[in-house]
């Protein structure tokens, strides 16, 4: 084992310290195409130096996800400490029964960056290495599945799977179920551990190596929404350190894409942050992060960067008009590739299919892995200037050529101001309701048949709650018993989402110059509010 | 205002609510076919292959965890114990 321990400079979080296990994983060609998937999609064709990478993004998300899990075990009440000891022992025997770990291997990867074991008692160290290894490994692979384009693409994928092959039993799971990006990224890890076997045999800690990844797939699976999660708590605790409301994915790219975004308005005290988590155990036996009061400025900091990234990076209008732009592109390329098999794109398709699919023969996600490799953000925009026929959505995509306008870009340029956004915001579809929804799609379709226009809606959680209560999900306390939701204790937290409902959520374009832009936007409101405040 | 087809929008709009499944039905669906409780990913697979028979009839981007969020949020389905039980809507 060679005594060279692995440190990245960034500039956000200064050294990133790699452990052996998780080198040959970052040489993978799979996790070095993320050099090539921007972090912020398409917001670099608005604010030029956003180009921060989803290979950074995720180097940096790993790095913290250690300082989480330090952070919650270290303040954690003692009783909800020592259960999460004997929950993590449980779930890496459960991995693996024959796992143990010497005083030497443990302080070898203590020695390359795994810190969390300092905070447990003696007797849990080993399960919290390997845990914390898995989390990283949870980290370094939430976002390996996506997408060309990320977002804006994925959304082109499932409409047009639903449209044209819902029924077909390569494609069908891509439209309904969990976003493409996840399961895909889920079921390579399995296929990438197979990849490193050697390597990873040689580092000497395949022990360790074994159990981490099949606890990071549970960790990554467990994505089930608050009140519905199944998977054991402390499973979904892991979790929700990585996808959850204050988590090392968001606490990554806010610094790392404030800062190029040039927001100086865009930022919170990480230090203050982190030593100050903690975790709370409620009634049922369920586990949450929560915040020491101390914590409580830092966190609302961090929920108002969380804010304003959206509110004046991911949609601005100019942003959102581009992402409505892509896809229509993007979805004129694809479509009929699906059942069409001597479509160019077809076996792009059939490769993001089988690799989502943990029931493909190995050979074909072998394969579909091998040249998943290569279809990043530059072979996308390749494969459009070689085929997306002459439009003003393609010179704006692909040349930046001012063509479509915006006919409002804020709140202020909104016909009727703020007290028509929010009667309008008040009216649109609730998550999930089908009826609502298709309404919605109906009148997006005959505002573009009859003014031109294109309509874009976008959503956003601002602070997740509790919807039987209305409180936040992020609780702050002394002790377990004496937590209390944020949005209770910071006037400012509960200010967020009445201040989203009073924000742009639909923003609308032409695609050709017009003579007179405020007449239009005046007649597309009128027959939105009109048909959104229509009773069934 | 009319579309060109000559269906008036509240026309189109009450033939577009009655043929487009909502949450309930497609959970009732799902009850249907045997399945009432299990894990999370248990029921959101089932549902995916629920939706995915009806999937003409329903918006493109709705996917199975937005109906069960809906579902949650409704009473229609909840965690009892280690499984997720879904709950017969008492609306109808």
């Amino acid at each position: 084992m060679s005594n060279r321990v692995l440190r990245i400079r960034d500039p956000i979080h200064g050294y990133v310290t790699v452990t052996a296990i998780e080198q040959p994983l970052l040489d993978h060609p799979i996790t070095q195409r993320l050099r090539w998937v921007a972090q912020s999609g398409l917001a670099q064709f608005v604010f030029p130096e956003v180009r921060t990478s989803r290979f950074t993004h995720s180097l940096g998300t790993m790095h913290l996800a250690s300082r989480f899990l330090l952070g919650i075990l270290r303040n954690a009440d003692p009783s909800v400490r020592a259960r999460l000891e004997r929950e993590f022992t449980a779930a890496v025997t459960a991995a693996d029964p024959d796992v143990e770990l010497s005083s030497a291997t443990i302080g070898e990867l203590q020695r390359q960056g795994l810190i969390a074991c300092t905070a447990v008692s003696p007797g849990a160290a080993a399960a919290t290495v390997v845990v914390e290894q898995a989390l990283r490994l949870a980290a370094l692979f939430h976002d390996l599945g996506h997408l060309p384009f990320s977002h804006d693409f994925e959304y082109v994928i499932k409409s047009l799977v639903n449209e044209e092959a819902a029924a077909s039993t390569l494609f069908g799971r891509l439209g309904r179920g969990k976003p493409p990006h996840e399961q895909i990224g889920y079921a390579m890890v399995s296929l990438i551990q197979r990849s490193v076997y050697a390597p990873l045999t040689a580092t000497g800690l395949r022990d360790v190596a074994s159990p981490a990844f099949k606890l990071a797939r549970q960790i990554m699976a467990a994505d089930e929404p608050y009140g519905l999660g199944t998977a054991p708590a402390s499973i979904r605790l892991l979790h929700s350190l990585v996808d959850g409301e204050i988590d090392v994915d968001r606490g990554d790219y806010l610094l790392r894409d404030a800062r190029n975004y040039g927001f100086d308005y865009v930022t919170f005290d990480l230090e203050r942050l982190v030593s100050s988590l903690t975790v709370h155990e409620h009634a049922d036996g369920d586990l949450s992060v929560a915040i020491l009061p101390r914590g409580q400025p830092a966190a609302e900091s961090f929920l108002f960067a969380r804010y304003r990234i959206y509110q004046w990076g991911v949609f601005q209008h100019k942003v959102v008009q581009l992402g409505a732009a892509f896809q229509m592109i993007s979805r004129e390329q694809l479509r009929g590739a699906f059942s069409n098999p001597t479509h160019r794109l077809h076996g792009f398709l059939s490769e993001i299919a089988n690799l989502a699919d943990p029931n493909a023969e190995s050979k074909q996600r072998t394969t579909a892995l091998e040249a998943f490799a290569s279809h990043d953000d530059i072979w996308w925009l390749a494969d459009l200037r070689a085929n997306a026929p002459d439009s003003l959505m393609r010179d704006l995509v692909l040349h930046r050529k001012p063509g479509p306008v915006s006919l409002w870009k804020r709140v202020s340029g909104f016909p009727g101001g703020r007290p028509a956004v929010e009667e309008l915001n008040s009216h649109l579809p609730q998550q999930g309701d089908t009826v609502a929804e298709a309404a919605w799609q109906e009148l997006v379709q005959r505002v573009r048949t009859n003014y031109g226009v294109i309509v874009s809606r976008v959503r956003f959680t601002p602070v997740r709650l509790d919807e039987s209560t209305g409180a936040s999900l992020l609780s702050v306390g002394t002790s377990a018993s004496a937590a209390r939701p944020l949005s209770e204790l910071s006037p400012l937290i509960a200010t967020l989402s009445t201040a989203w409902a009073s924000d742009i959520q639909v923003f609308a374009f032409t695609e050709h110059h017009v003579a007179d832009p405020a007449a239009v936007a005046a007649n597309v409101c009128s027959e939105m509010m009109d048909t959104l405040s229509a009773k069934p | 205002m009319f579309r060109d087809d000559g269906y008036s929008v509240s026309e189109a709009m009450s033939t577009s609510r009655t043929t487009t499944p909502t949450p309930s039905d497609l959970l009732q669906e799902l009850r249907a076919g045997g399945r009432t409780s299990g894990s999370y990913a248990e029921i959101e697979d089932a549902l995916v292959e629920v939706m995915n028979r009806n999937t003409a009839a329903l918006p493109p981007l709705v996917t199975a965890r937005d109906v069960l969020v809906y579902a949650r949020d409704h009473g229609l389905i909840a965690r009892e114990g280690d499984k997720l039980v879904l709950h017969a809507d008492r609306s109808k």
